[in-house]
């Protein structure tokens, strides 16, 4: 993935198509008091998670009739609590030249506005941004639900059908077919044969792991280091197996 | 109310027109009344299939579209009491097709009939999914070989996920009809065994047609091959419609035969 300048007319750089996983934070009313203090309250109880993590403010659910502070004052309150605010979304709210010169990009209207959007409290508790390659689209507002994140399939998953659960695990009952792909911020265990593409910790952890009766698979992948189909036809193929990361590597011993 | 019936593959010529005719043709002759209806609008195939194409006057995009009626469209089959045939347009594309008014249709045909059995045309896009959309059962119809099957897999998702049933939260009855099975070919390793679809698409077996001349020799003659009761397809189909039906029914056709009496109309490699 490195490139390396072997030749001193090599260009200066290149353009990668990559995906990020963004958390955002999601303003559900405007109090400066109460936001600084909910905000220092979570830091507290998660300090590994906000050193200088990314975010995207998403204003789309303050009422609108609700005054918003002058941008700055807004950015400041999320510094305080080492939180690095990278763009805005709903950013009408504010001037398009204020957000520019403040070093915020755009990120437009997202959503619909569901009221049933995760709170910040819920999306905040989700590992921290890395670099993820090689995952499809999820869906923006998959909704959270704190009890259980955890997702159960029990009829097989088809070629063609995509299954991601955010934040937690997903266990399916039965196969994946070829041309299937299941993906999960967590582990994913399957109970039948994995015939098409699982991609376990999308969001960037490292410690989530695969596991199948029947490895089969076209890729694995976890935290977007992948194996495809050619170099997993070793001695666990078509047996029970599980995957992991160690460092870089992916490995799969039988289960 | 009928029981309305897809039968679907995903892909293409992997026999879903034979085994519409042989199904719908089957039912009428157990004495159920039946009505095929062609969705492959601008690929019409069923009518020749089935032996009427010169009596196509109006089609199923007339009646949608209202300028004809039901009756004047519905075509009777002459050798099978209680058949009847809507048709296809030749002349039109899929999007003449509507929710509405495919709904309408079925809705009407409802009244009057047992069974309905939609021939869904290729593919996963509009016109297969409004085929499919309002149907209680699929028969899959798939051959032994891996891209049949793999398409098979995505129609079966599109069943659970696209289908007015599974909007209800409710699923489609399921059914696999395996087309085109050569056991000798199977032995040989050069084809999927009965054993290996299964296990990829893991829904209840049907019926198991032996790939066969008499398919080909029905096809062009415009005779559903169940008519054909001397042939194995004939009675593999026969048998199928049984245990759709919910008669027991031993699977045939699995083995390699002997030459002997079926040898006439077995063998012929593809």
């Amino acid at each position: 993935m490195t490139s390396e300048n072997r030749f001193t007319d090599s260009p200066q750089f290149r353009f990668k198509n990559s995906r990020v996983s963004l958390n955002e934070l999601i303003l559900l009313d405007f109090d400066a008091e109460r936001l600084r203090t909910e905000l220092a309250q979570h830091a507290a109880r998660l300090p590994s998670l906000f050193q200088q993590m990314p975010v995207l403010l998403n204003l789309e659910q303050v009422p609108a009739d609700r005054p918003l502070p002058p941008l700055q004052d807004l950015l400041a309150i999320c510094r305080e609590s080492e939180l690095h605010p990278v763009g805005l979304r709903g950013s009408n709210r504010y001037d398009a030249e204020l957000c520019r010169s403040l070093g915020l990009a755009d990120f437009g209207q997202g959503g619909r506005g569901d009221p049933s959007r995760t709170t910040p409290t819920e999306s905040e508790e989700v590992v921290a941004a890395e670099p993820v390659a090689a995952v499809a689209e999820k869906a923006p507002d998959a909704t959270l639900k704190a009890e259980s994140r955890t997702r159960i399939l029990t009829t097989p998953v088809r070629s063609g059908q995509q299954v991601y659960v955010q934040g937690g695990d997903l266990i399916v009952l039965s196969s994946v077919g070829a041309g299937a792909e299941v993906m999960a911020d967590g582990n994913i265990h399957i109970y039948g044969p994995l015939r098409g593409r699982a991609m376990a910790g999308v969001n960037g952890n490292t410690e989530a792991r695969i596991f199948c009766q029947s490895l089969e698979a076209e890729l694995i992948s976890i935290a977007g280091y992948f194996k495809a189909s050619e170099d997993l036809r070793s001695d666990h193929w078509q047996k029970p197996a599980q995957a992991w990361l160690s460092g870089t590597r992916l490995d799969t011993a039988a289960l | 109310m009928a029981e309305i019936i897809v039968v679907t593959s995903g892909k293409g010529g992997v026999g879903k027109t034979t085994s519409s005719a042989a199904i719908g043709t089957g039912l009428a002759l157990r004495g159920h009344k039946t009505v095929l209806v062609d969705f492959d609008v601008g690929l019409r195939n069923l009518d020749l299939i089935m032996g009427c194409e010169r009596r196509v006057v109006f089609d199923l995009v007339n009646v949608i579209n209202q300028e004809a009626t039901l009756n004047q469209a519905l075509i009777k089959d002459k050798r099978t009491e209680g058949l009847f045939i809507l048709p296809a347009s030749q002349t039109r594309d899929k999007d003449a097709l509507t929710v509405e008014g495919v709904e309408r249709v079925l809705n009407e045909l409802s009244e009057m009939f047992d069974y309905i059995v939609c021939d869904s045309p290729a593919g996963i896009e509009k016109g297969a999914q409004l085929a499919l959309y309002f149907a209680d059962t699929a028969i899959v119809v798939t051959n032994p070989e891996v891209s049949s099957v793999r398409d098979s897999d995505r129609i079966l998702g599109v069943l659970q996920s696209k289908s007015r049933k599974a909007e209800q939260g409710g699923s489609i009855r399921e059914h696999l009809l395996l087309t085109r099975y050569n056991p000798a070919r199977v032995q040989a390793g050069e084809m999927l065994s009965v054993e290996d679809v299964q296990d990829i698409l893991a829904i209840p077996l049907l019926g198991v047609i032996p790939e066969s001349e008499a398919v080909l020799k029905a096809s062009n003659q415009g005779q559903p091959v169940v008519l054909d009761q001397q042939s194995d397809a004939g009675q593999a189909y026969l048998d199928a419609i049984a245990r759709f039906l919910g008669e027991e029914r031993e699977h045939r056709f699995l083995e390699v035969q002997r030459k002997g009496l079926l040898s006439r109309v077995f063998g012929r490699k593809g």
